[in-house]
């Protein structure tokens, strides 16, 4: 019998169900790949598993025994330990006293507790041994490298008493060497019998380091595979499913050839974005899909000044800068963030305020805002985009994702832009608001919009997209027209592979 | 209560931005001491309440730098600026009262028009102006939507190191007017007359529905908080309470007007 069994596993958000009967097993020393794309309850899943979010049904049954967690306290009392991307180390501490945080040995003499530092040491060198590592207890943890850091958050599991690990893209900022050295502490920790979660959008090392694999989709089960006995596109066939036609409107191209509204020649930004080229007509969608982490939110923030960029840009064929909003605004470029409760929405102002946001100087006369020409502003696009709200003075954050995410793109039509870049915009958005987008969209393109989606929701970006571009790694990988892409090969592309190995398999 | 309302006036959009100017109490210190320091030396009575406000203006100006070009956190950078400023109103005295006696001069803080006392007037010039600028602007619309969520606010092209620096140049100015209505009533500048008065100031705009945290509030709730206030401190003066206990309850005032404050957010996010 499996040593961790989730069954029947539902949750739900505000009316919305995110996962749907899922099943999850993992028995001792084994690696399974948890494998779904953005929005597959993969995060959630784990959240339940680790005691952040409670399940609404469903049993959670570990080495025989059902257990109910109620705090992520309870979950790691249990022996599960998460190790999260964004590492929880303690950079001023020694590598002993991280992994022994919260729980140092004391020495018992007298009536002060004192850190037992050379027990601590010693019992850090073992734990070290024990994964094949040799890291000095006593190096400071700032000092270390990413992916040291990484085995001391191991080793501190280790010291927890952990039998399962779960990791969450723990490659996503290694060199491929240290990928390599990360999958020997694995390899370790499987003979220390610890049963592993290995969560990742890299094909590859699911098929170097599983065991087996078990799939996501839309919140429900889509497989599970034995690695040995399975292969990238039956993998990435079960991520993507069969895709709904019906959510997706049939697009006849509008673009204009001959106007030119964006050209962009070597855009770059520190590491994270490297020598992007393209253009944009009028009436021309373009869309760019990546996973999380391949540089597609870097350059939509890029793309509209907001970070700071080289290269070269040109818009309505004047070269200019695009070194901050203000100036982008002006240059008619309209943005919608992909984190709309972060960067899109002012949760304490109303519907009205929110849309009128970007365009307090259009509707403003000798310096005064005209409240009757803001009203009747709001009151046109509320009304074109279907934002669904009892009143304009309502405030945003009664308002569903969907509608929020109106409101967003109400705010840049107000302006009158003619460029528009789209950052994930149907993140969190219900599926009827969801095709009211994507037809507003169409709407706009056909009206000579030129319009940047960067996404990483695939069928999406097929869908609505004249021309394709696949980033990875901070680079374009492929560049497609609409009729030439197929979703398996965009898919396994952004997840790092290369056109040769297609050809191969 | 008039110099406070001025300044309590000015501090509101600042606290509506999501930051806080410490500064302004030493501002209107350091205003008084230069208008009659000035006068005392020859210079005409007006262009030195002139020059006195146009320092207070570059005490806003130096404050708008450390918060939004240095980035040091609000908080701390105008509580330098404080100590700074009143240490330099110090220096200037060497710590002496001195004295203005012009009757043109007395007219600020004594005069009357229609039989309203000429601070009043002040003050509800002050809180009309406000009130204005930040109902009716681009700039009071942009304020609100820096304190609510600066990220979207500068996605949305606004200019937010402009509206900031804007608001914290009033404020400095609003803090030097707060000084010559003080110099004028008692008819002398004393470069420690003003010291705690922020505390008040806050203290009002709190207690007006002003959120510490951003994003909500107004100038009218501000008015009613300085009322508030006025009326008590007048009143534990007319019972006969010692001024130390005065201090203590005012105190306790601005612990509980920002308790309720955090009470309130800790709701609204439920």
């Amino acid at each position: 019998m499996a040593f961790l069994e989730m069954r029947n596993i539902v949750k739900s958000f505000s009316g919305v169900q995110v996962l749907k009967d899922v099943h999850f097993d993992l028995g001792r020393g084994e690696v399974v790949a948890l494998l779904g794309q953005n929005g597959a309850g993969k995060s959630t899943l784990i959240k339940i598993l680790s005691g952040y979010y409670s399940k609404d049904s469903g049993n959670i049954i570990l080495d025989g025994q059902e257990v109910h967690f109620r705090s992520p306290a309870e979950s790691l009392a249990s022996g599960i330990r998460v190790i999260y991307q964004e590492l929880e180390v303690f950079p001023d501490l020694t590598v002993a006293e991280n992994i022994f945080a919260g729980s140092w040995p004391v020495s018992t003499q007298g009536r002060i507790p004192i850190v037992n530092r050379k027990k601590m040491n010693e019992e850090t060198r073992k734990l070290m041994n024990l994964l094949g590592e040799d890291i000095n207890p006593d190096d400071l943890v700032k000092n270390l490298g990413i992916s040291e850091k990484q085995i001391v958050e191991i080793a501190r599991a280790l010291a927890g008493k952990a039998n399962i690990i779960v990791m969450d893209e723990p490659t996503a900022a290694l060199s491929q060497r240290e990928t390599k050295r990360l999958f020997a502490v694995i390899r370790r920790l499987k003979e220390q019998g610890v049963g592993i979660i290995y969560i990742t959008h890299r094909l590859e090392e699911v098929f170097e380091i599983s065991d087996r694999v078990i799939v996501l989709r839309d919140g429900k089960n889509a497989g599970t595979f034995k690695t040995t006995d399975t292969s990238w596109q039956e993998l990435v066939q079960a991520m993507i499913g069969r895709s709904l036609e019906e959510l997706y409107p049939s697009r006849e191209s509008s673009i204009s050839l001959e106007k030119i509204l964006v050209r962009v020649e070597g855009l770059g930004f520190n590491n994270f974005l490297k020598n992007i080229s393209f253009e944009l007509h009028a009436g021309e969608i373009i869309g760019f899909f990546g996973l999380i982490g391949s540089g597609i939110n870097e350059l939509a923030l890029t793309l509209f000044g907001a970070l700071p960029s080289e290269g070269r840009v040109w818009v309505e064929g004047r070269l200019t800068k695009v070194s901050s909003p203000i100036l982008t605004k002006k240059l008619g470029i309209g943005f919608i963030p992909a984190d709309r409760k972060r960067e899109g929405i002012v949760p304490e102002m109303s519907v009205k305020d929110n849309i009128t946001l970007a365009s307090l100087d259009r509707n403003a006369k000798r310096g005064f805002i005209q409240r009757q020409k803001e009203t009747n502003c709001a009151c046109e696009w509320s009304d074109r985009l279907q934002i669904k709200f009892s009143g304009l003075e309502q405030s945003i954050k009664s308002l569903s994702g969907g509608n929020q995410q109106k409101v967003v793109l109400a705010r840049w039509l107000a302006t009158q832009s003619k460029i528009l870049v789209a950052s994930e915009p149907t993140q969190g958005v219900d599926v009827g608001a969801r095709i009211d987008i994507y037809r507003i969209f169409d709407n706009l393109a056909k009206e000579g919009m030129g319009i940047i989606i960067l996404s990483s929701d695939l069928p999406e970006v097929m869908a609505l997209s004249d021309t394709i571009f696949v980033m990875e790694g901070g680079k374009i990988v492929g560049k497609f027209s609409k009729g030439e892409a197929d979703q398996q090969r965009l898919l396994y592309l952004a997840m790092g592979g290369t056109e040769k190995a297609i050809s191969h398999k | 209560m008039a110099y406070i309302g001025i300044m309590a006036a000015a501090q509101t959009p600042i606290l509506i931005a999501g930051l806080m100017d410490l500064s302004v109490g030493a501002s209107a210190q350091l205003a008084g001491v230069l208008v009659a320091i000035l006068y005392a030396m020859g210079w005409n009575l007006w262009l030195a309440v002139m020059f006195a406000l146009a320092i207070g203006a570059l005490v806003g100006l130096a404050n708008a730098f450390s918060i939004t070009k240095v980035r040091i956190n609000a908080f701390i950078a105008t509580l330098g600026m404080l100590n700074v400023i009143e240490g330099l109103a110090l220096v200037l005295t060497g710590g002496l009262t001195i004295s203005i006696l012009v009757p043109s001069f007395q007219f600020i803080g004594m005069g009357e028009i229609f039989g309203i006392p000429f601070p009043i007037i002040l003050m509800f010039g002050f809180f009309l102006f406000f009130y204005i600028v930040l109902a009716y602007t681009p700039l009071g619309r942009s304020i609100y939507a820096i304190g609510g969520n600066p990220v979207a606010s500068k996605l949305c092209g606004i200019n937010n190191e402009r509206a900031l620096t804007i608001i914290l140049v009033l404020s400095g100015v609003s803090g030097a007017m707060s000084g010559i209505l003080v110099a004028s009533m008692l008819a002398a500048a004393a470069p420690a007359a003003l010291s705690g008065t922020i505390l008040t100031v806050i203290a009002a705009a709190i207690l007006g529905g002003t959120s510490l945290s951003g994003g909500s509030g107004n100038v009218w709730g501000t008015l009613l908080g300085v009322l508030i206030l006025g009326t008590l401190t007048n009143g534990l003066v007319i019972l006969n309470v010692s001024s130390f206990w005065q201090e203590v309850i005012q105190g306790l005032v601005l612990l509980t007007a920002v308790g309720i404050d955090q009470i309130r957010q800790r709701r609204r996010r439920e």
